[in-house]
């Protein structure tokens, strides 16, 4: 199995998972993996991954530390979205439009893959996967803080 | 850049007596009050179409109005790739212990930032 393929493997499995799921995007290091190759004809992955980090960036502006806010759901008429930055690339998952509550359980089962597809993703890109950056809870503390002065 | 902050951006100053009211249906206006009442709320914004905030509260009081201006903008490019051209309904951003949600009203936006609780209660789901 190619290296790009462990990585599509993974998504195909974060969709055969979740059945609400019907496309993925994954991308780290300039490399974009997708579940569905005809996405690249129909939508300008770039810009949706730029759009993407934006959102993440512009975050950084609350001053909540950068793990804070990890994961955007969007709902929209036809689609909705997950956005989902992990250590290392970000997610994306176009799904049928859902409400909330279906977005939580989703998480769940979401949150099983994010380990496998993060490894992948390094090996793909050729770096060694013991590189993954250390889980860290700054952001939840610098929050706190935050919130102990308005009180 | 596809965007840009607006943080230097003077913000419109509105008249009290007719702000929310010029927004907001009074089901909406009763139902943000309730809202912003709860004591897992601890961040509001109302913003206009426009991305000028209405009103604001609480943490982050003038923070959460620009950079929510410039997330819905970012969250309707993004939709618009995906061929959704309405206004997008709802964002939420979840984070570890808090989370923020930008609600779509009828001629306004609004912003709510709570502490996550754990069980069923959730404020959020009455306006999602």
């Amino acid at each position: 199995m190619s290296l790009e393929e462990s990585v599509k493997q993974v998504l195909r499995k974060i969709a055969h998972h979740n059945r609400d799921v019907f496309g993925c995007i994954a991308t780290y290091d300039k490399a974009t993996y997708s579940t569905l190759p005809e996405i690249y004809d129909l939508i300008d992955v770039d810009a949706v991954i730029e759009y993407a980090n934006n959102m993440f960036v512009i975050t950084e502006a609350l001053e909540t530390g950068d793990e804070q806010f990890d994961e955007v759901f969007l709902e929209f008429q036809g689609h909705s979205f997950v956005v989902r930055r992990m250590r290392i690339g970000l997610l994306i998952l176009a799904t049928k439009p859902i409400k909330r509550g279906a977005f939580r359980k989703m998480q769940l089962g979401l949150n099983l893959f994010l380990k496998p597809l993060e490894r992948a993703l390094l090996i793909a890109s050729g770096e060694d996967h013991d590189r993954l950056p250390a889980e860290t809870k700054l952001g939840s503390r610098s929050l706190r803080r935050v919130f102990e002065n308005l009180v | 850049m596809a965007f840009q902050l607006i943080h230097d951006s003077p913000v419109a100053v509105h008249d009290r007596t007719n702000s929310t009211a010029r927004f907001l249906t009074p089901e909406e206006t009763i139902e943000m009050a309730r809202i912003q009442k709860d004591d897992s709320v601890i961040g509001y914004a109302l913003l206009s179409m426009d991305g000028e905030e209405i009103e604001s509260s609480g943490a982050w009081k003038s923070v959460l109005g620009p950079v929510f201006a410039n997330i819905f903008d970012l969250v309707e490019n993004f939709g618009e790739e995906f061929g959704e051209r309405q206004k997008c309904p709802m964002v939420l951003l979840d984070g570890k212990e808090f989370e923020i949600a930008g609600v779509l009203l009828s001629s306004a936006r609004a912003i709510f930032l709570r502490r996550k609780e754990k069980g069923p209660n959730n404020v959020l789901r009455r306006v999602s």
